[in-house]
């Protein structure tokens, strides 16, 4: 496989509502500031892999990727749209570093994110609920988070945590969203405020889940020849991608097979044998507020059933001045899906956000010195996962 | 003065096609049966039954009665969000392990919510009427 990098990211600020863009001028935007970022002219765009996890039935547009391929470098290149759920702007990511990786080109585009638009109230509350079969499972109603609470219960059970170190993840994570001025939800929570939240699916409550956010994101992929003319390069050191059942929950064992596949795939090519200390950043998908434990086992970070004490450790926090010690190992240092998720970027922005720290363009959230991050992405019905290391050196 | 948005509104009427592994369960539970398919291959038994295994991407031909009792793997409560068909809030979901199968039941608890405990032993309740559908089922109560 050729060596490839991320020569530039672009992100917008992640907001509740835009009224002032359509969703294919929303999407340009990131487009432009990825552009901006890698001093890369449009013309010079190969190839464009365009993410959206939003469905059909709730924007009302059977293939978004249709209208908003002219917004994202699309006409007279091959332009394809992804989907793979939440995972889906790492997937997006992912083509460009295939198409480029396999010497197609030298220059390609992944871009995701999502207006939100289209379906109205309860609407599209339904319009989220044909996630499910239509023959077995719809019936049962209990919404998107449904999967999402019988694993939290059952991760309860079988790590010793509970409802409580749930939410202190969530008011880490807010913290962090704080540093991070393009992060949707950046106001501080108490651990009362999210365990006092309405509750949705039992042990799920309002505040253990990420927001809905509106933006884009965007990533420039490089083949080293044009990576070593750009201003700077986040090299692609590894990635891996499994996928679990499709009826997840009914076969759950605890063991997140498809993140720790994907790690140990990403990590034995780039060379990782300890993640905890040969990863200097982990931003990682955390849609529901347990889940930066159990992922944090999967990653390698600690031993399984230890994701509790890890965090309890402060070891994953940010660090203090941004300076990280020995044993350190900071997660989402950009506040994570917990503070911004629109569903079709989240994914990407973990691997945006991991750049910026191997590049040193993370400002207020930088993680000092830098050199090596991993990006994870996961989504479907609790399905597809994808993990990517960046370093700053190539491999 | 321009307008800031344009609204529509569609209906569309679907029909999904059962498909051979449901209609299998489907027809099980209504002689009140849990049926489960066993993989030729990794030798799991799978339930609802289903026609191809995910592990070995093998046909699943032959069929498992599954016995009516099990254990509690785990539980939500819904509080909200849109329930169709329309239940009364708060109501319980399982995922129950009956006895040899590879594989959680998802359904509904048919019995009061507190008790609820991963690790109980459970059983099937069956509804009066039944007419092939997954609401025969009435869902899972604690054993006797």
């Amino acid at each position: 496989m050729k060596r490839v990098a991320i020569i530039g990211t672009g992100q917008t600020p992640h907001v509740s509502h835009r009224t002032d863009r359509d969703e294919p001028e929303v999407l340009a935007e990131a487009v432009r500031r990825a552009l901006a970022d890698a001093e890369v002219q449009p013309r010079e765009i190969e190839a464009v892999v365009f993410g959206s996890a939003i469905s059909s039935i709730q924007e009302g547009i059977e293939h978004i990727g249709k209208w908003a391929s002219d917004f994202v470098c699309g006409w007279q290149r091959p332009s394809f749209r992804v989907h793979t759920g939440g995972t889906v702007g790492m997937a997006a990511a992912l083509g460009a570093i295939a198409w480029v990786a396999s010497g197609g080109c030298d220059t390609a585009l992944a871009v995701a994110g999502t207006l939100r638009m289209g379906a109205t109230g309860a609407a599209s509350q339904k319009a989220l609920s044909l996630a499910s079969d239509p023959i077995y499972r719809r019936g049962f109603s209990g919404g998107a988070v449904l999967g999402l609470a019988l694993t939290f219960r059952q991760y309860m059970e079988w790590a010793g945590v509970t409802e409580r170190d749930a939410a202190r993840c969530v008011v880490q994570q807010r913290r962090n969203a704080a540093r991070n001025p393009n992060a949707h939800l950046r106001e501080p929570v108490t651990e009362e405020e999210v365990l006092s939240s309405r509750p949705l699916a039992l042990p799920i409550k309002l505040l253990d889940m990420c927001p809905t956010s509106v933006g884009s994101a965007a990533v420039i992929v490089a083949s080293e020849a044009r990576a070593r003319q750009a201003p700077s390069a986040a090299w692609i050191r590894g990635f891996g991608s499994f996928a679990e059942p499709s009826s997840y929950p009914e076969r759950n064992t605890m063991e997140a097979l498809s993140v720790r596949e994907s790690a140990k795939k990403a990590y034995a090519m780039a060379s990782i044998r300890n993640p905890r200390e040969d990863l200097d950043v982990v931003e990682l998908y955390n849609a529901a507020s347990y889940q930066q434990m159990h992922w944090s086992e999967a990653l390698g970070l600690c031993e399984p059933r230890k994701g509790g004490e890890l965090f309890r450790s402060g070891d994953t926090d940010f660090p203090e001045e941004g300076r990280r010690r020995a044993g350190q190992v900071p997660i989402n240092p950009s506040g994570g899906v917990l503070a911004t998720n629109n569903g079709s970027d989240a994914a990407l922005l973990r691997l945006v956000e991991a750049t910026l720290q191997v590049t040193h363009k993370a400002g207020d959230h930088q993680v000092r010195e830098a050199r090596t991050a991993a990006a994870m992405g996961w989504g479907g019905n609790q399905q597809f996962t994808s993990v990517v290391v960046v370093g700053a050196n190539p491999p | 003065m321009t307008q800031a948005a344009v609204e529509g509104v569609f209906e569309v009427p679907y029909q999904w096609v059962v498909g051979e592994g449901n209609r299998l369960f489907f027809e099980g539970l209504k002689e009140k049966r849990i049926l489960g398919t066993r993989c030729p291959e990794c030798r799991r038994i799978l339930v609802p039954a289903v026609t191809v295994c995910e592990r070995c991407s093998r046909e699943c031909r032959e069929q498992k009665l599954l016995p009516d009792e099990g254990t509690l793997t785990t539980f939500v409560v819904v509080h909200g969000g849109v329930i169709d068909p329309p239940r009364p809030l708060p109501y319980a979901l399982v995922l129950v392990r009956l006895e040899g199968a590879a594989t959680d039941l998802l359904h509904l608890w048919a019995a009061p919510l507190d008790g609820l405990a991963p690790g109980m032993k459970v059983r099937a309740v069956w509804n009066e009427d039944r007419s092939g559908g997954l609401f025969d089922l009435a869902g899972f109560a604690p054993a006797p």
